[in-house]
């Protein structure tokens, strides 16, 4: 396989232009592009959602107002949350990289509805321009918190309508991306590439996939229902009506809690990824980690009423949920230890992603572990809806999924550009990163166990000092986050370019071009190994650092 | 069985170490493998690779030993948990009625407070309700919460074992002023709690009590607008000028309001029959410029000599106060 003639003959995704101007990128089919059109909407819906929770985090410097009122607050953490979920963590890592290499790493041209994708990108940024617009009409932003409990979700004057839509066509995002992965995996699978070939990103996603398509229509059908309530005045869920505020919370959690597998998962993926090639090594329990993406996605449908233990419900479903909580652990724990056993008497090389990759297994470890804190009964009833659960899901969700981002963001960067980025700066954001986020949110855990309750624009004197070190936190955070990104625009525009293959990996995506070719590979590849097969591949990987 | 329902916060923290113990230990154990292996492993040290692709007898213990040390977690947990779901006999029945923003409890001999007193050592069962959205009725210190929906009865159980006032909050959020929604719990001894039971001393005594008897606690509720906090009002209303969602209590001081009433604008003056009804139906009349958010009825809320205390209150210290100037 010779990456020079395929560079020579092949015109790369980026110079490839069917259509004139604007409409090359707006109505393209291209996977790759429209994994990149992601890449753009979910950056500015992040540092809007990072700006919000600054303010948020001000807000906390004093127990009464220090720069926003209650009113503000309440929506500010509602945007906030849904924001960041909706927009940011759940298409997340699919969208953008999901979409940009599934079909690389399994040699297929392109996605298998390559329509459908494209018109998947314009669900996700009409369902946020539904949020946006929501923020300036009468009767002001949302504030019920991105879990809209009932009544108050029903009662509340502010704008739930818009917001809610918005997060029902999102939904439909999710789904039809969730259906084009099951059938690209199923159907375009590169010959000779096997289940048991395809690297563990694909497995991930394929889990993902599922999921979505499985779990999201039932949020669809739970937000319509509290629309048709508020609109129609049915009785479903408000008891002023005749309804039953548990079955909504029920319903709720029905998709929420399989939709944070949805966060995770891809995540999961990236890790396997990323750790075997900076170990130039074959990853450890291949076909474990494989089946343990599985097992999360299918225990993980079990365990939604862990969110209610105190709601009120019977002594044997909290028995149950509890059980299958603490059971559901297990496997993201299995995936720890392998990652780690797979950098046993590997040949490391500590560069930029792998980094990241290491912060992640210990603030994911750490967001994990806690899990079990809010899994156990006894332990739960007492710091549920308390700083103690933003603490764990900020350590999973922004500890996990979003340092992961971060991380494919550094790994893939010279393979979608084909530039690179200054690793040195990447590598100094880190301390910043890593110290900032620990002081933000492991303060949090204290105060939760301390028992403040979340969503509280003002508090108790006594919990004031941990509010402080936690703010503080938030600067040297966002500090971390603004080097990070710049260095990376700034390589976006200045930086020199990359070879097809920077740090020796071996899976496909890293045998075509950087940047690839608009149908990735000139000739369908033909498969007769392993994903993580570095003993076949060591002789051009000498050439490659010989050459770098 | 009694022992272990007073001891439940204990009990509870022992859990919490029990877990954060083991979690420390396993998070220690992958943090150290991890970095060691980077620097032992270093491409410098060792630049060829060993291709090891797994290993069954590690999985399978790596597989097994969790589950089994989750599962003790487990256990242990639902063995102290099955505790605070269990009514013991003869425990005291508390009804906790939660609304926008405040609490309300009604005892078995239907006497209501807004701050919770209970006998020390004695098994309490709360039955929990809401007059309007989910809030959740929470008691740090006791360890537990439940959560007060409206259309339902929820129960929780505690019994207090030292003398002393702790924090009640809500931890579900129910809108604007869900942060403010704070009261207290007063544990006193069993003699003093059925004086106050029976009618012998009010309130006041119970608290002064506790803050003799248990080396005094933080109350950021205090002096002569006790009340006005008590009942909520200073949520909207503030006491310093500031603006908020309702006229600040100083605004009194003018001797006189212009209100909107029926849509017509009126001034009217201030007097003991104004603030009255402002408070008993405040849709009646709405001060301009505050009509947007409307002022929650207080229906069943406030007795009457509560009223007149709260209507002299403000006579006292906002409206004559102007005038002496």
């Amino acid at each position: 396989m010779s990456n020079e003639t395929n560079s020579a003959t092949q015109l790369s995704y980026l110079d490839y232009k069917p259509k004139k101007g604007i409409w090359a990128w707006l109505l393209t089919t291209d996977h790759k592009r429209i994994g990149l059109l992601y890449l753009i909407g979910m950056m500015i819906f992040f540092w809007v959602a990072v700006g919000i929770g600054f303010v948020m985090k001000l807000e906390m410097l004093t127990p009464d107002q220090t720069v926003v009122d209650a009113q503000t607050y309440n929506s500010l953490f509602t945007l906030h949350g849904l924001i960041m979920i909706f927009l940011f963590i759940i298409p997340g890592l699919p969208a953008v990289f999901g979409n940009f290499f599934l079909p690389i790493q399994i040699g297929a041209h392109d996605v298998a509805f390559p329509r459908l994708n494209l018109l998947s990108w314009y669900l996700y940024i009409i369902g946020g321009l539904f949020a946006l617009v929501s923020l300036h009409l009468q009767g002001g932003p949302i504030d019920t918190g991105w879990t809209f409990y009932v009544p108050y979700s029903i009662r509340t004057t502010t704008n739930v309508i818009l917001p809610l839509l918005g997060a029902f066509i999102l939904g439909f995002s999710s789904i039809l991306t969730g259906l084009n992965f099951v059938t690209t995996v199923h159907r375009l699978r590169a010959p000779g590439m096997t289940f048991f070939r395809l690297p563990l990103f694909v497995w991930a996603l394929y889990a993902t996939a599922w999921i979505q398509v499985v779990a999201t229509p039932i949020v669809g059908i739970t937000i319509l229902l509290v629309v048709i309530e508020r609109v129609l005045h049915i009785g479903i869920f408000d008891p002023a009506l005749g309804g039953d505020p548990l079955l909504f919370q029920h319903l709720f959690w029905i998709y929420s809690h399989p939709a944070v597998y949805i966060m995770i998962l891809p995540a999961m993926g990236v890790v396997s990824e990323i750790i075997p090639t900076f170990a130039r090594r074959t990853i450890f329990g291949y076909k474990v980690i494989a089946f343990s993406s599985l097992a999360i996605a299918l225990i993980g449908y079990f365990v939604w009423a862990h969110h209610m233990f105190t709601s009120g419900m019977s002594e044997t479903a909290r028995f149950v949920f509890s059980l299958l909580t603490f059971l559901v652990a297990v496997p993201s724990g299995v995936k720890v230890f392998n990652w780690v056993a797979t950098l046993y008497k590997g040949s490391i090389e500590l560069r930029a992603p792998l980094i990241y990759i290491l912060m992640f297994i210990f603030l994911f470890s750490i967001g994990g572990l806690t899990g079990l804190v809010l899994g156990s009964l006894a332990t739960n009833v007492h710091v549920t809806d308390t700083y103690f659960v933003v603490a764990h899901f900020h350590y999973v969700m922004f500890g996990g999924t979003a340092i992961v981002f971060f991380a494919a963001m550094h790994y893939w960067f010279p393979k979608m550009f084909g530039k690179m980025y200054n690793e040195k700066i990447a590598i100094w954001a880190t301390p910043f990163i890593f110290i900032g986020f620990n002081m933000l949110y492991f303060t949090m855990f204290i105060l939760g166990y301390q028992g403040m309750p979340r969503r509280y624009w003002s508090y108790l004197p006594e919990y004031q000092e941990l509010h402080i070190i936690s703010t503080i936190g938030s600067w040297i955070l966002i500090f971390g986050l603004v080097i990070m990104f710049s260095n990376l625009i700034f390589g976006l525009i200045k930086g020199r370019r990359a070879d097809s293959n920077p740090w020796g990996g071996v899976t496909l995506e890293w045998q075509i071009p950087s940047p690839p070719p608009h149908e990735n590979f000139e000739k369908i590849p033909v498969i007769d190994h392993g994903p993580y097969d570095f003993e076949r591949f060591k002789n051009e990987n000498k050439n490659e650092i010989d050459r770098s | 069985m009694e022992q272990a329902l007073r001891n439940y916060a204990q009990n509870v923290d022992n859990v919490m170490l029990y877990i954060i113990g083991i979690s420390f230990l396993l998070l220690l154990v992958i943090t150290i493998a991890m970095v060691y292996f980077v620097i032992r492993y270093n491409r410098k040290k060792n630049p060829v690779a060993s291709q090891i692709e797994g290993n069954k007898i590690l999985e399978i213990i790596w597989i097994v030993v969790p589950v089994a040390l989750v599962l003790t977690m487990f256990f242990y947990s639902e063995s102290v948990y099955k505790v605070a779901r269990n009514v013991p006999k003869g425990a005291m029945n508390v009804n906790v009625e939660a609304k926008m923003w405040q609490w309300k409890f009604t005892y078995e001999n239907g006497k209501v407070t807004d701050t919770l007193f209970l006998p020390v050592g004695k098994p309490v069962k709360f039955n929990i309700v809401s007059a309007d959205v989910n809030h959740s009725f929470y008691i740090p210190a006791f360890r537990i919460k439940e959560d007060a929906i409206p259309g339902r009865e929820n129960y929780m159980v505690i019994e207090p074992k030292d003398v002393g006032a702790f924090d009640i909050a809500c931890a579900e959020y129910c809108g604007l002023n869900h942060s403010l929604m704070y009261t207290k719990v007063f544990v006193v001894p069993e003699n003093e709690f059925f004086a106050w039971y029976n009618g012998e001393v009010d309130n006041t005594y119970l608290q002064k009590f506790v803050l003799a008897h248990s080396g005094g606690y933080k109350d950021y509720i205090t002096g002569n607008y006790a009340l006005l906090f008590a009942k909520g009002c200073v949520q909207c209303h503030s006491l310093d000028g500031s603006k908020n969602y309702g006229p600040s209590f100083t605004e009194l001081s003018r001797g006189y309001a212009k209100i909107r009433s029926n849509g017509k604008l009126e001034t009217i003056p201030i007097d003991r029959d104004y603030i009255a009804r402002s408070i008993i139906s405040p849709g009646e009349h709405v001060v301009v410029g505050y009509e947007k958010a409307k002022m929650p009825l207080l229906t069943n809320r406030i007795r009457d000599e509560e009223l007149t205390q709260i209507v002299d209150l403000l006579l006292t210290n906002f409206v004559k106060k102007s005038n002496e100037n």
